[in-house]
């Protein structure tokens, strides 16, 4: 019996060896998603923008014309822009101007994905979004259906990243997707390197509105902000941000603001807060943030609805521009400094709060705060959440500590 | 080919060639072929006769061997079962016997002399026996020694007049001659029907010299000859356990090649020394060269590309094995000794992680093993990354690829296979070349590889960073063979990467893992103790190694009947 | 060769790594999104009341298989319940068995179509896939357990990696602590038979197992612990790193939540690919001991020499169903017929086996060891 049980087993184990060779002999005719690395088209820049201005002049409206597919289904409302990294490398060897790290390709319609693909007939080999780095989507588009149907493509695709940045442009995306930085970079990681400089730029507003981020906080309900790149004849500027009540832009936050939004979310790392020096009101004091923790609590007491934001801040001074010298190491004077820091912060964040009740969004997500600390509260008064938001205040308590003034006074 | 042919032209003899003939033919018929005149010049006539000559010869040839078998089975009738015939009281009619079985065996020297009044023959290989000795021991002790008035007896001779250390009476005709040709000699004297076989030995070998491949950097250096005494030896020298065993066979129908079988009886796992004496002794074949002949019939699965047996070189690697309950195996003439069972642990050890520090040598352990999985998975990780999934790299790192992808013509399978056998081609001519030479071609190696086939695109600088990464890992396999083995896996996983990028690489791995686990190696699961509950114990000594203070157990996985490493009985 | 080796049994602590290691599996990716869309932000809650609930029936179902120490399921059902419902009995093991491979092969091959290889046709994957956990079951059982033991480390390492979406954890996700309604937290309690798969297969590896100073139902208690912690663990951060409702709209939550995390400073990006990859061996080790689970049941139950031989029959049998069952409707179809029949086998079928086992050794020791009623 064991003779036979182990001729059975083999067999069986020679039968499979060899349909498993005959098997992977067919497999090396097909390879089907082998797809080389150099085959591929490096998408670094999706600028999405009004239709419209493809037809600006008359040249433009014959390229125009050739840019674009006819379609049975959909409009021409968007115009895509696609920003391609330029493979063959560059022979700069022995100065001459840098060479143009990218180009872009423009196509019109309504369903971006379509547009896609219709681009292929102005690209020699495929398109390629593994590697996007930023989405711009200019004002003009997104007035038109929201941002809903613009985002969809970049986060139904698994290729897509979810830590894609994403920028508002009041101008045209196109003419972004065409810039070429000095630094010999391409456009695109340019793009990304501005926005992840959003830890040391209190005016960028950078780390929670990423595609993910933006995609989450549709699916939650939460209002959401995303930054605005500005640009003008080769001056490309981050800073600020735009404000989206669900799928709707409902306007612009200046960098005042944006500042505001960070010290509230407490994502800020490294910025730089400007005050005046507590003597003599001319002149500044400069605070370095180094540590920043925020904590945001809904209250209810009664009828009374008030949220309560505690923001801790320690720091260096950075600067101290002020004329005439002061005693650093006075403590007294450091304590009073401290308070005006901590008097601007709070001054900033409850702008900022009422600002954002005028419009009626909530970019915090204030009303998931409330529902889940007082989760039978909130049952009884969601419905009225609307009319009782625009006067829910704010109390916000600063602590901020300087832990060193700086080398030399 | 030139006909000549001998005509005769009006008497005279000319010779022409074949073509001339057939013109001077045509227009003098009176030529005439030599034969017609001289029947004896026939060609073709005597060539038959050579024929027939020919056949009488290789007929006569066929009749002396059939009569020379004969003999030798008339010799056989006489004497007992399974031997070639029987000693006889006249030493005439034995050396005319010896002479028969050692018929054409030039080496041989017969040297008659006489012992006292007694006729006496001392036959030995001249290559293999040394005469001085001989002289010493043998000839100035009986040459006139022995008279015929004395009584005369078989021991007598041995215990009073031959001054040999090694001396043996023997009456089996079955055994003189194996001794002879190993170098002993043999001592026929008139009026005794029994032999005497006399140690004799003499032959070049080499010295107990440094390891050549297992060198070692704080370890012993002595290592294993082709001389089995001596590898014995080595071994005996390192442990004064009687436990230790020492089973020689007699292997090869024909070559008859000792092996040793050593092990240490009190430790080795029951059971284990019968099945590999059984192993041993079933062997079939009629020539034993090289260690490998025997090591090929102790595995378990021969087409396995793994080796189921560890070969060293290295005594205090046999010692250390044998005291951990293995099996070692010594064959004469090769200088590589086997150890059985062995699993995938050993292969990754080397002398050197027992002489550094214990933290160092479990870090260059586990190194090795991250080495090995360099050696199988690097180019397949490679392939994958670059023709299917760019996406997981940084994008940073993914553009550089791309732009140095953009150069080279080929896809990235065939880049890699290119690179492959230009790796693998390069190995071999330095492995086959002269020490000198191989030097040489290194360089040219390094010098193609590095810079030319970068330069001329065929090849991107990744992928050739990513290939000598490749061959220095399986370089740093301490066994060749396993290198080797990883090698072979490399091509597999390669293979089903370029056709299903991850997916392929990782179920590669995984049945490439179902594979080694159902090897066995004398029974012992070929991965050990890796990540096995049962044998976690082992882990001191595994992935790691611990402080000796720490080792106090043998390892669990071959069974050792004693478990403890603090001595059992004492 | 003759067998030396001893250890031919495995030993209490092996057959609770076993049996739970083949647990989390690809299996939970698409079951995570109906998870969380039931009981939305107390997921966890749900897998601590699963995890007692799952292993309640592993406990009886070795309550069961103890009865018959030295049997499987294949031999003794007849004994119990006749011939006939004893066939019935075994088929429906084999059923479960079975539907779990199924599973696991679509969940796996649909991720990696999804996110790897969208070109590639899916039959390729799955034959693949079936053909290398043939491969594994054609050995002994010797190798397979082996195999499970080096394989099964993935799991913690799985764990480990995936704890990674902490980085983007966010309590108010997780709040508020009140439920908006308690039927979520229930249903999701049943949506947990793709977290608890194959445990049924201690039926047929109990004989296999060596009786050590360690009960089983410790050694299986611990792994059952373990996982369920790491299922407790793991929807709490999830839900913290992205939200009840977002795992919700995706379709496979666990892969979709590794995009978002990033490791600035290393080499590593996409981590959902690298995810994808650690779920093949916790994925494989569950096909393969299901498979052998099914080749032991019939070797036994049809008196064959050796479970091997039902490896190959089984194959085309599993290509084809996989292979049918292709568009999202047919998935949700498939996952709920094998909720059912699971449910009905492990809560249903071995008590029923238990109490007659109990019954029936009450009432004589005779009549339970002999042959028939």
């Amino acid at each position: 019996m064991f003779y036979r049980r182990k001729a059975l087993t083999e067999m069986a184990l020679k039968i499979l060896a060899a349909a498993m060779s005959i098997f992977i002999s067919f497999l090396t005719a097909g390879c089907w998603d082998l797809k080389e690395t150099q085959d591929r088209n490096f998408v670094l820049i999706a600028a999405i923008d009004d239709a419209a201005i493809a037809k600006k002049s008359a040249s433009e409206d014959e390229k125009a014309r050739i840019q674009t597919f006819v379609q049975k289904y959909g409009a021409k409302e968007y115009m895509l822009s696609l920003q391609i990294l330029k493979l063959a490398k560059s022979e700069s060897k022995g100065g001459g101007a840098q060479a143009e790290r990218t180009f872009v390709i423009s196509n019109t319609g309504k369903p971006l994905f379509e547009m896609v693909r219709d681009m292929l007939g102005q690209s020699s080999k495929s398109l390629y979004f593994e590697h996007l780095a930023a989405v711009v989507v200019s004002e003009a588009a997104v007035k038109k259906n929201g941002l809903q149907p613009i985002l969809d493509f970049f986060r139904r695709d698994p290729e897509m990243r979810w830590r894609t940045r994403i920028f508002i442009t009041p101008g045209d995306a196109l003419a972004i997707a065409k810039y070429n930085p000095p630094s010999g970079e391409p456009g695109g990681r340019y793009l990304e390197g501005l926005a992840k400089n959003n830890k040391r730029d209190i005016h960028i507003a950078g780390l929670k509105n990423d595609i993910g981020y933006i995609t989450q906080a549709i699916d939650n309900g939460a209002d959401y902000t995303i930054p605005r790149l500005d640009y003008t004849d080769n001056v490309p500027k981050v800073g600020g941000v735009a404000l989206f009540k669900k799928d709707r832009l409902v306007g612009y936050a200046d960098e005042y603001i944006t500042s505001g939004l960070k010290f509230i979310y407490g994502t800020e790392k490294s910025a730089v807060i400007p005050v005046k020096c507590p003597i003599h009101p001319d002149d500044e004091v400069v605070f370095e943030l180094f540590k920043h923790e925020t904590k945001i609590v809904p209250h209810i007491e009664g009828e009374n609805i008030y949220f309560t934001l505690a923001i801790t801040m320690q720091g260096n001074i950075g600067e101290f521009d002020c004329k005439y010298q002061h005693n650093l190491h006075d403590y007294a004077f450091l304590h009073s400094v401290e308070q005006a820091i901590a008097a601007e912060v709070s001054q900033n964040a409850q702008e900022t709060w009422k600002f954002e009740q005028q419009l009626g969004i909530d970019t915090y997500n204030v009303k998931t705060t409330l529902k889940g600390y007082h989760p039978f509260e909130w049952q009884k008064i969601k419905d009225r959440w609307e009319e009782i938001y625009p006067s829910v205040p704010l109390i916000v308590s600063v602590n901020v500590t300087i832990r060193a003034v700086g080398e030399h006074d | 080919m030139v006909y000549i042919h001998v005509f005769s032209v009006n008497g005279e003899t000319i010779e022409v060639n074949d073509k001339g003939a057939g013109r001077v033919k045509a227009k003098n018929q009176r030529f005439h072929k030599l034969s017609v005149i001289q029947p004896a010049a026939c060609l073709s006539k005597t060539q038959r006769e050579l024929t027939k000559l020919q056949k009488q010869v290789q007929q006569s040839k066929e009749i002396a061997a059939l009569l020379s078998t004969i003999v030798k089975d008339l010799r056989k009738a006489a004497a007992p079962e399974g031997e070639p015939f029987q000693f006889t009281d006249d030493i005439s009619i034995n050396e005319q016997l010896v002479r028969s079985v050692l018929l054409r065996c030039d080496d041989m020297v017969y040297r008659t002399f006489l012992a006292g009044n007694r006729k006496a023959l001392l036959v030995y290989a001249s290559s293999l026996t040394d005469t001085e000795k001989l002289e010493n021991t043998v000839l100035s002790c009986l040459t006139g020694r022995l008279n015929s008035t004395q009584p005369l007896d078989v021991n007598q001779i041995i215990n009073i007049l031959i001054t040999a250390a090694n001396v043996a009476v023997v009456s089996k005709a079955s055994l003189v001659f194996g001794n002879i040709l190993k170098g002993n000699a043999l001592l026929l004297i008139d009026g005794f029907s029994q032999v005497f076989l006399i140690e004799a030995l003499k032959y070049d070998k080499r010295a107990i010299s440094k390891a050549e491949n297992e060198d070692a950097a704080r370890g012993p250096h002595d290592a294993f000859n082709e001389t089995l005494s001596d590898n014995i030896g080595l071994v005996r020298h390192r442990s004064n356990d009687p436990d230790l065993k020492v089973e020689i066979f007699a292997i090869g129908a024909r070559t008859q090649t000792s092996v040793a079988m050593l092990y240490v009886d009190d430790i080795v796992k029951p059971g284990l020394v019968d099945e590999v004496r059984k192993d041993l002794l079933s062997i079939r074949i009629d020539k034993v060269i090289l260690a490998a002949n025997i090591e090929e019939f102790l595995d378990g699965q021969i087409w396995s590309p793994f080796p189921q047996a560890l070969s060293t070189e290295r005594p205090d690697k046999i010692i250390a094995s044998l005291y951990e309950g293995r099996i070692g195996i010594i064959v004469d003439n090769s200088p590589t000794a086997l150890v059985v069972p062995a699993t995938l642990q050993d292969f990754m050890q080397a002398v050197d992680d027992y002489t550094e520090r214990p933290i160092i040598a479990s870090v260059i352990r586990l190194t090795r093993y991250v080495a090995a999985l360099f050696a199988v998975f690097l180019p397949a990780l490679y392939v994958s990354v670059v023709s299917y999934h760019p996406g997981i790299l940084p994008s940073g790192l993914a553009i550089s690829i791309a732009e140095l992808r953009a150069k080279t013509p080929f896809p990235s399978l065939l880049e890699a296979f290119l690179m492959e056998a230009l790796l693998e081609i390069f190995q071999e001519a330095i492995v086959r070349l002269p020490q000198k030479l191989s030097a040489a071609a290194g360089v040219v190696g390094a010098l193609v590889i590095g810079t030319t086939v970068v330069e001329a695109a065929l090849v991107n600088a990744l992928l050739v960073v990513v290939v000598a990464l490749t061959g220095l890992s399986s370089f740093s396999m301490p066994s060749y063979t396993f290198g080797l083995a990883l090698r072979f896996f490399r091509i597999a996983a390669l293979l089903s990467a370029a056709v299903l990028g991850l997916y392929g690489l990782i179920i590669s791995a995984i049945v490439m893992m179902v594979y080694l686990c159902s090897l066995r190696s004398y029974d012992e699961s070929y991965l050990g103790n890796l990540l096995d509950i049962t044998l976690l114990s082992d882990w001191k000594d595994g992935l790691v190694r611990l402080p000796y203070k720490f080792l106090k157990a043998r390892p669990k996985r071959f069974g050792a009947k004693d478990k403890k490493r603090l001595g059992g009985g004492i | 060769m003759a067998k030396l080796e001893g250890k031919r049994k495995m030993s209490s602590w092996q057959l609770g790594l076993v049996v739970t290691s083949g647990l989390l599996n690809a299996r939970l990716l698409p079951a995570t999104s109906y998870l969380v869309s039931h009981a939305q932000q107390f997921a966890w809650l749900s897998s601590a009341l699963a995890g007692l609930l799952f292993y309640l029936a592993a406990y009886f179902i070795l309550r069961l298989a103890e009865h018959f120490p030295e049997e499987t399921l294949g031999e003794y059902t007849s004994r119990l319940v006749g011939k006939r419902l004893g066939s019935v009995i075994i088929a429906f093991f084999i059923l479960v068995m079975y539907l779990n491979i199924v599973n696991c092969t679509i969940a796996i091959v649909n991720v990696f179509s999804l996110y790897l290889l969208d070109q590639t046709p899916r039959q390729i994957l799955i034959i693949v896939l079936l053909l290398a956990a043939a491969y594994c079951t054609l050995q002994e059982w010797g190798v397979i357990l082996r195999v499970i033991q080096l394989l099964a480390i993935s799991v913690p390492l799985l764990f480990a990696f995936y704890s990674l979406i902490f980085l983007n954890f966010n309590l108010l996700n997780l709040l508020p602590l009140w439920p908006d309604s308690f039927g979520g937290i229930i249903r999701g309690i049943f949506d947990h038979t793709d977290y608890y798969p194959g445990y049924e297969s201690i039926l047929v590896l109990l004989p296999l197992a060596r009786r050590g100073t360690v009960s089983f139902a410790k050694t299986i208690g611990w792994g059952f612990f373990a996982v369920t912690l790491m299922y407790v663990l793991g929807a709490i951060i999830f839900i913290g790193a992205v939200s009840a409702k977002t795992g919700a709209n995706v379709s496979e939550p666990v892969i979709y939540a590794l995009k978002s995390v990033e490791l600035p400073g290393t080499f590593i990006e996409r981590l959902e690919d690298y995810m994808i990859m650690f779920f093949m061996p916790a994925t494989y080790i569950s096909m393969v001991l299901s498979y052998f689970s099914i080749g032991e049941v019939c070797h036994k139950w049809l008196k064959f020499n050796n479970h091997q031989t039902f490896v190959p029959v089984f194959l085309p049998l599993l290509f084809f169903v996989c292979n049918i069952v292709d568009s999202p409707e047919q998935r949700e179809i498939l996952r709920n017929i094998s909720m059912y029949i699971t449910l009905l086998f492990s809560f249903g079928i071995t008590l029923l086996l238990l109490l007659l086992a109990k019954r029936r050794k009450g009432s004589s020791e005779q009549c339970f060891i002999g042959e028939k009623r």
